[in-house]
């Protein structure tokens, strides 16, 4: 069972009620801004905006303390119902008091409150647009969410001057309390229609499971992304506040600064508009994230410093000046809506969701609250030393803005790599751990003591990782106790640190009850034994334990010199004739474990590997070594038994430069193995992971065989080979390897949509279309890792198999970041969302294809003139499509399959395509004879 | 070499796909197994299977049309594609219902014994089948965890 997708019932609806509170928003902003802008300067002038500045930090950080902390506990929807009508009650309050008492302090609270009614009313029409909406969808259609925000105040702009004609400027309170219950309103209505999405907590109750803000600030993606906002806030403040101080200056009476300041909103925000329908979303698909970050940084850092050239040029109070000063702000404006606004919200993705929601409130209940006050205090330093006239303040809000371009760099930068973090779960590195003195050793001591031994390689671990210094004493004490499994571990790891320990230790285990404490002591006698110990090893060599007899032969061949080397030969050679697989067995184990024994006759070897038990030949496989260089054929032979090829790779994988050399001959069809045995031989080169072994499979990228072709890209990959770096061979000059090859992919799969799409509907044939299909898609997917590495490309893999369209947005999104141009109609072919059709429609834009009809399609496939069908499986069911079609000569078609053989007998291990030209062959004589009888 | 009125390995491995531990296979890797089915042709109103029999093969429905039904009460039917009985092959289990055929039927009858053996032999197979029950379950985590409200 599916889950249901989020736009299941069309993503329309939701972002017509989004944007709908958007624009109720808007009318809200417009005219409180004019009434309460207006009211103030006129009543205290511009020299007391700073201090509005610095009430609006605390008053913000004291808001969104407390919505997110209610947020913990309700829905956003709930809260922003609470919220909204909450305001709009205190704009009729403000209203009574103006119109009653002319209580024009009230303009002071209303100056106040408004920098945080526009980031807390986008935090609620964001938070539910989040809910609502996927990454991608997000991305795509949040621009016409802002243009209702634009158009509201744009709307209310033009009809301010209107307003204020009948109205008094404080009557612009009374309609802004009114927009601010239709908001109420569509967000309430926003719930009813979309109850479970929007019932959602994104708060955590438990306090235990939010990050502290410390750890927050850890995040270094988090911090880019709090400075940007941070740094957009101050900027925005000061263009705001040169507005405002300029206008002040030049419109001395309350109307028509009221006036200037709803056209002022008009052309802004008419301006926004413009760029949001015509521009914003053409230019944030054309040049991504980096525009949408860096553009307005890069617009408004132009403007101001046109701005301080102007003033140097012509005086701050020149017209000049202060067009560009309204240039500089609408732009602002505009770019922050159109551009950087939508990209933060795509930056936010790349945030694991657990963090996202706690940085977006330190972001609006802290950070931009924190700017909007540094703002006041800054512009209040600059008017009691500087002045804020003069070029001071352009000068220092040129720098600010140039800060954050850089930082948005970093953002942009940044994205990626924690996009991909946010795709992966992360895994607990026992290195990771720090262990104090006392309480760290208590730990590892309950861990040593544990009854499981899981527990006990665990502490062991942690001991080793920090060089703890009471290692060696642990190890000593776990080597001598009475637990069988520990004292092995321990012995084992005592060896390297302390040599002698480990000997007298060894020499105690040698007659435990416990085999695999007696095989550990074997085993570290023959690393650090002697002749001395010849005596006690020899005897171990009769145990009626398998694995300690073992043990002790290959001890003794390593401690007992030339004289043991030859009785252990003679042994195995026994032990090789014996009619008892077991025997058999042991002495091919006995062989392995003296692999680097010179003084052992390896003789017995090749009649192992060629035994008849199955149990045997794995036990050689596996004792086979770097210098068993004549037994390398019989290697490559076992790859062809299922139950032996695993035992198989691994004795290629430790042969020597030979063994290599063999893979390359295999994989060039020169040892004549099936698919599935050349398929091994690639993961022979990518467990060996040589230089050596990647060259081989770079010489094989373009295998014949499709599904080897697969196995060899996928090996290569693993391997962290990049074939551009060194210069891979390409179609086309200057055409890097990898592209290259997603190039030929993706036209293979332009041509397998086609053929889908004008295929017969013969079932079978549609089945083998649809494989190639899906080979082909893993064949993309695997070309990709090749440029950008298997760990990202596996993770999106992973979410695009799994059938939740929000996870496809994640993986999609950082395809689309992390693609080369060239690459991105990969995007289209892996997207889960569309049809075929639309794919098609999208791929033949690139990859033009003529027109087929069915029988086309039949004589495509069979006929395979671009030699790009090797598939029985495909050809057979096209012939047997074929067979009922009258338009298609299917004999004619047969007979030229008669004549290319090579094509035939590429990948039929099975004789598919003979049985089916057989079958059809006895249906049609069948049909004939009973033709003739009717 | 096929009798005229047998099925095709193709048509064999089409009509395995329509099997959900198969349907996620390539049908090259199913070439085997489709060789592996028996052909069973039932006339109407024939007994396919006996409720409470324990047995450990499935029938894909190629041609027909089979009901499956505990006494008088019918519990399912169905035509070409149809599979009966799907994970007695791997967990042979007693049958919960009776199956009979509604009208001239052919199936195609999949043993455990034999499919065992190539699931041994077929490594690529076994990963296949391992992979559709995993997805299966996979999808029933999911379902459960979003009916619990997680």
């Amino acid at each position: 069972m599916t889950q249901q997708p989020p736009d299941a019932d069309g993503p329309r609806r939701r972002l017509v009620l989004l944007a709908s509170q958007a624009f109720a928003l808007g009318l809200t902003v417009s005219w409180m801004a004019v009434s309460a802008t207006s009211l103030f300067l006129e009543e205290y002038g511009s020299g007391a905006l700073p201090v509005t500045y610095i009430g609006a930090a605390v008053a913000g950080a004291a808001a969104t303390a407390l919505m997110s902390r209610t947020l913990r506990t309700r829905p956003l929807s709930t809260v922003a119902v609470r919220t909204l009508t909450l305001f709009a009650l205190v704009l009729v309050a403000a209203w009574v008091l103006l119109r009653a008492w002319e209580a024009t302090w009230v303009s002071f609270a209303l100056l106040v409150l408004f920098p945080i009614v526009v980031p807390v009313g986008f935090v609620f029409i964001v938070g539910q647009a989040g809910m609502l909406l996927d990454v991608r969808t997000l991305k795509s259609s949040y621009p016409r969410v802002i243009a209702g925000f634009a158009f509201g105040v744009f709307v209310g702009g033009m009809i301010g001057p209107v307003l204020l004609a009948a109205l008094d400027t404080a009557d612009l309170l009374l309609t802004a309390a009114v927009a601010v219950a239709t908001l109420t309103g569509l967000v309430a209505a926003t719930r009813r229609t979309f109850p479970v999405e929007l019932s959602v907590i994104s708060h955590e109750a438990d306090p235990a499971e939010r990050p502290t803000l410390r750890s927050l600030l850890s995040n270094r993606f988090v911090v880019l992304i709090i400075t940007f906002q941070m740094l957009s806030a101050l900027e925005s403040q000061w263009l705001e506040f040169l507005v405002n101080d300029r206008a002040s200056q030049r419109y001395t009476q309350t109307s028509d600064l009221a006036t200037f300041l709803s056209r002022f909103f008009a052309l802004a925000y008419g301006l926004d508009i413009v760029f949001l329908v015509l521009l914003a979303g053409l230019l944030l698909r054309r040049f991504g994230l980096r525009y949408g970050l860096t553009g307005n940084p890069a617009v408004v850092f132009t403007l101001v410093v046109a701005m301080i050239v102007a003033t140097l040029v012509s005086g701050s109070g020149a017209t000049v000046v202060f067009l560009l000063v309204v240039a500089s702000r609408a732009f602002d404006l505009t770019l922050a809506d159109g551009a950087a606004r939508a990209s933060l919200s795509a930056a936010y993705q790349a945030v694991p969701s657990r963090e996202r929601t706690a940085a977006q409130a330190v972001v609006e209940g802290l950070g931009v609250p924190v700017a909007i006050g540094f703002s006041g205090v800054i512009l209040l330093v600059l008017r009691a030393t500087v002045g804020t006239r003069g070029l001071a303040l352009p000068v220092v809000t040129s720098v600010v803005v140039l800060v954050w371009g850089i930082v948005a760099l970093l953002v942009f930068r940044g994205y990626r790599v924690s996009l991909l973090a946010n795709l992966r779960h992360r895994v607990l590195d026992p290195s990771e751990l720090t262990l104090d003195e006392t309480s760290g050793l208590e730990l590892i001591d309950r861990l040593l003591d544990s009854d499981d031994d899981h527990d006990v390689r665990l502490g062991l671990d942690a001991l080793a990782a920090s060089e703890h210094p009471e290692h060696v004493e642990r190890l000593v004490r776990l080597a001598t106790e009475a637990r069988p499994e520990p004292r092995a571990e321990a012995l084992e790891r005592l060896v390297p640190l302390e040599p002698a320990t480990a000997r007298e230790v060894a020499i105690l285990g040698l007659d435990h009850p416990s085999g695999a404490v007696r095989v550990a002591s074997v085993r570290t006698l023959a690393a650090v034994g002697g002749p001395a110990d010849v005596g006690a090893v020899t005897a171990l060599t009769g145990d009626l334990d398998d694995e300690v007899q073992i043990a002790a032969f290959s001890a003794l061949a390593r401690i007992g010199g030339r004289a043991a080397g030859d009785s252990i030969s003679a042994q195995i050679a026994g032990l090789a004739r014996d009619p008892e697989p077991g025997h058999r067995i042991l002495a091919a184990r006995i062989l392995g474990e003296c692999q680097a024994v010179a003084a052992v006759d390896r003789g017995p070897l090749p009649g192992l590997l060629d035994d008849a038990d199955t149990e045997v030949v794995k036990a050689a496989l596996a004792a086979t070594g770097h210098d068993d260089v004549e037994v390398l054929d019989r290697l490559i032979r076992a790859l062809e038994e299922p139950r032996t090829a695993g035992a198989a790779v691994e004795a290629l994988v430790r042969g020597g430069q030979e063994a290599i050399e063999k893979c390359d001959e295999g994989l060039r069809g020169e040892l004549a193995l099936d698919p599935r045995g050349q398929q091994l031989l690639t993961r022979v080169c990518r467990e060996r992971g040589d230089r050596d072994a990647v060259a081989v499979l770079r010489r094989h990228l373009r295998h014949p065989d499709r599904e080897v072709g697969l196995a060899v890209m996928t090996a290569l990959a693993a391997t962290g080979d990049h074939p551009d770096a060194v210069g891979g061979s390409t179609d086309t000059a200057d055409e890097p390897l990898t592209t290259a090859l997603v190039r030929t992919e993706l036209e293979h799969a332009t041509r397998v949509l086609q053929l889908l799409d004008a295929a017969p509907p013969a079932r079978a044939l549609r089945l083998a279309l649809r494989d190639e299909l899906s080979l082909t898609r893993r064949r993309v997917l695997a070309d990709l890792s090749l440029r950008h590495g298997v760990e990202g490309v596996d993770r999106v893999t992973v979410q695009l198999d799994r059938p939740d369209p929000r996870l496809h947005a994640v993986a999609l999104e950082w395809l689309e970041v992390t693609l080369a141009p060239g690459d991105r109609l990969a995007i289209t072919f892996l997207d889960p969302g569309l049809t075929d059709e639309e794919r098609l429609r999208a791929m033949t834009r690139v990859h033009p294809v003529p027109p087929l009809t069915p029988a086309g399609v039949i004589a495509d496939l069979v006929l395979d003139r671009d030699g790009r069908w090797f598939s029985a499986w495909l050809i057979g069911s096209a012939l047997l499509a074929a067979s009922e079609m009258p338009e298609v000569d299917l004999d004619a078609l047969i007979e030229m399959i008669g004549h290319d053989e090579q094509r035939a007998g590429v990948s039929d291990v099975h004789g598919l395509v003979p049985e089916t030209i057989a079958g059809i062959r006895q249906r049609q004589a069948g049909a004939g004879v009973a033709e003739r009888a009717g | 070499m096929t009798r005229a009125d047998e099925l095709l390995t193709i048509e064999r491995i089409a009509a395995l796909r329509r099997v959900e531990m198969f349907a996620g296979v390539p049908g090259n890797k199913l070439v085997a197994v489709a060789r592996l089915l028996e052909e069973v042709r039932v006339a109407a109103g024939e007994t396919v299977i006996e409720r409470g029999e324990c047995e450990d093969w499935l029938f894909v429905v190629a041609e027909g049309r089979v009901r499956s039904h505990i006494g008088e009460r019918v519990l399912a039917e169905g035509g070409p594609g149809e599979i009966v009985g799907e994970m007695a092959v791997l967990v042979p289990a007693a049958r919960a219902a009776t199956v009979t055929a509604v009208e001239p039927s052919l199936l195609l009858k999949l043993c455990r014994g034999p499919f065992g053996e190539l699931l041994e032999d077929e490594p690529a197979l076994a990963r296949a089948v391992i992979e559709s029950l995993v997805v299966r379950l996979q999808a029933q985590a999911d379902d459960t965890a979003r009916q619990a409200g997680l």
